[in-house]
């Protein structure tokens, strides 16, 4: 993985605050992301562009993919992923039945409802 | 007299149980107060001054009969617009959930109605708490109280610009990579993020949740005590919360620094760093050391790798959380749509402002096949090594003394199309939520501008009173910002 610099070569390394590339002062500001995987990132968390938002928003992501490259830098295969911000195991609690939110409450910030339930586009 | 806005928390608490003033005064003082500064500042999203009249009556009934009266019965406060307030507005921001009343309050609104807290309103933020100007606001921005022209700073703008324009009493914030730290500083008054599962997350909308906490700000340390005081405490409907004692946190605020040791991080003193914050933050450093604190250098050698490992981490853990904005539960739903999938992208296409689209695209994308090792997973490795740095820190220290922000407050629009400049603003704030660790900042100068500077103290897990101890030996010295004659 690597920035692909108009030169041809493959730099790994940035200069933060500025866009060129510090072994051949190459502009790297176009890279990893392409459109058609803007596109389909887009569509994996719903979300649709305007094709000129594309543009823009490819360069910003580039930008700030090409910065967190910067971990790259560093040799982690011996260091343990943090998966829990706290040392805590197992919250557990009494498996009893509480009061909770009536449906007319629950549903009440629903932008559709009806006889007590959500209602949705046909999916079938 | 002085005016009852001019008052911190603790001197209106003297005088409400004397009986000097009712708590509906000091709301209205503070209801007239928020007519006159808000249309300029505008930290407030909504302003619930019937409900808040309602409260102080009722806080009144507790004061007169001395009935279960504690520090925070009729204190006004403003609320960030992304906790949870049963019957109350609660937008996050957002277009997404502008007309989203919540059918039940977070566990910080039940703690603080226990203690018969008055509601001013809610504040603005940026949107969904991704920001660090208020700028991203989808209803209008936040502007300094002491330079109208420039960001209060974010995500909890407005929570610290209400504070420092006297617009209530205290406020809440929340704080994920320095949301309540950066602002603060940028406002000149004192805000808290506390140890990670200390304040209860139930009822705040979540953006990152291994990083999101509640916190004070507020305008003295005292102040900052009390409302901490109020909201920390397990709460078994957050099984991140963690069970443990809450301290009287007051109980920290004595004089005199005799057995500390602070650290200076030679990470955070770096080219980029504003003269004029280096300056003033190291002076505030000397005099804290001239009242008998021990000053050492520390390193945290992974300082610098902390902005990349948090936009990895929180916009991955936004994606997954905003995933619940599908139109269909509670907030918008577009219209005009042609089928299920349809109403998905348009609800949340139109609902989401750029920054929100831009972190989830980036969490997305750092989670999804073939790129989950490189990014997601790496980013949790130098996570740990972060951790690391802080532990092995506090092994020579009690508090790490460091600044909060590169530099005072920027311009409204400065940083607005370059979202990585904005990014970086957070440099110094971020390592603290990935750590879980509590950090604090304290007003410690103003630049030859008049804008105000915060130092910031961070602390190992759990040690909020060491933070309040140094914070409060800070204030003792250099007295509350606002007195401060402009250089």
């Amino acid at each position: 993985m690597g920035f692909i610099l108009p030169c041809g070569k493959l730099c790994k390394n940035i200069i933060l605050q500025d866009t060129k590339c510090n072994l051949c002062q190459g502009d790297s500001t176009f890279v990893k992301i392409t459109t058609s995987e803007i596109e389909h990132v887009a569509h994996l968390t719903r979300l649709s562009f305007d094709p000129s938002e594309i543009e823009s928003f490819s360069r910003q992501l580039n930008d700030i993919l090409g910065y967190i490259s910067k971990l790259e830098e560093l040799d982690t295969s011996q260091v343990e992923p943090t998966t829990h911000a706290m040392e805590l195991t197992n919250a557990f609690r009494k498996d009893e039945v509480k009061p909770s939110l009536p449906v007319e409450k629950t549903l009440s910030n629903a932008p559709e409802r009806e006889k007590g339930e959500f209602v949705v586009p046909k999916i079938i | 007299m002085p005016s009852l806005i001019d008052l911190s928390i603790h001197e209106l608490h003297d005088l409400l149980i004397k009986r000097e003033v009712s708590a509906v005064e000091v709301t209205r003082a503070y209801l007239d107060r928020i007519g006159e500064v808000d249309p300029k500042i505008r930290a407030y999203l909504i302003v619930t001054a019937e409900q808040a009249l309602v409260q102080a009556e009722e806080a009144d009934r507790r004061l007169k009969k001395a009935d279960n009266v504690t520090p925070l019965t009729g204190i006004p406060l403003g609320i960030k617009d992304v906790i949870c307030t049963r019957g109350v507005r609660t937008t996050c921001a957002s277009k997404i959930l502008e007309n989203f009343v919540p059918p039940y309050n977070a566990t910080v609104m039940e703690r603080l109605e226990a203690h018969g807290a008055v509601m001013l309103g809610k504040l603005n933020m940026d949107e969904f708490a991704m920001g660090s100007s208020t700028e991203n606001s989808a209803y209008h921005p936040t502007h300094n109280p002491w330079d109208l022209e420039r960001i209060p700073g974010g995500s909890s703008g407005g929570s610290a610009a209400s504070v420092a324009a006297k617009a209530c009493a205290g406020s809440l914030g929340s704080d994920t990579g320095g949301s309540i730290r950066q602002p603060a500083s940028h406002c000149g008054v004192v805000g808290l993020k506390p140890t990670y599962g200390t304040v209860s997350r139930f009822g705040l909308v979540a953006f990152a949740s291994s990083l999101d906490q509640i916190g004070p700000i507020s305008r003295d340390v005292t102040d900052c005590a009390l409302l901490l005081n109020a909201i920390s405490g397990h709460d078994i409907r957050d099984s991140t919360s963690i069970p443990r004692d809450v301290p009287d946190y007051t109980g920290s605020l004595i004089p005199g620094l005799k057995n500390y040791t602070l650290g200076i991080p030679k990470e955070y003193f770096i080219p980029g760093l504003d003269p004029e914050v280096e300056k003033t933050v190291k002076q505030a450093i000397s005099s804290l050391e001239s009242q008998g604190a021990k000053v050492v250098e520390v390193s945290l050698p992974h300082t610098e790798y902390a902005v990349a490992t948090y936009y990895i981490v929180a916009p991955a853990e936004a994606s997954s959380n905003l995933s619940r904005y599908d139109g269909v539960k509670y907030g918008l739903r577009a219209s005009g749509y042609k089928n299920l999938m349809d109403m998905y992208k348009k609800t949340r296409s139109q609902g989401f402002g750029p920054e929100v689209k831009r972190r989830v695209m980036i969490g997305t994308y750092s989670l999804s096949t073939g790129y989950y090792d490189a990014y997601y997973k790496k980013a949790s490795q130098v996570r740990t090594l972060i951790t690391q740095d802080f532990k092995k820190a506090f092994e020579q220290c009690d508090v790490i003394t460091a600044p909060v922000a590169p530099t005072t407050a920027f311009k409204l629009g400065e940083k607005a199309d370059d979202p990585l400049q904005m990014y970086l603003s957070d440099i110094f704030t971020i390592p603290v939520n990935l750590a879980g660790i509590p950090g604090i900042s304290v007003p410690c100068g103003l630049n030859s501008s008049g804008l105000p500077i915060g130092l910031q103290l961070m602390a190992g897990h759990f040690e909020e009173a060491k933070l309040l101890t140094v914070a409060y030996n800070l204030e003792l010295a250099l007295g509350r910002c606002e007195n401060w004659p402009i250089p």
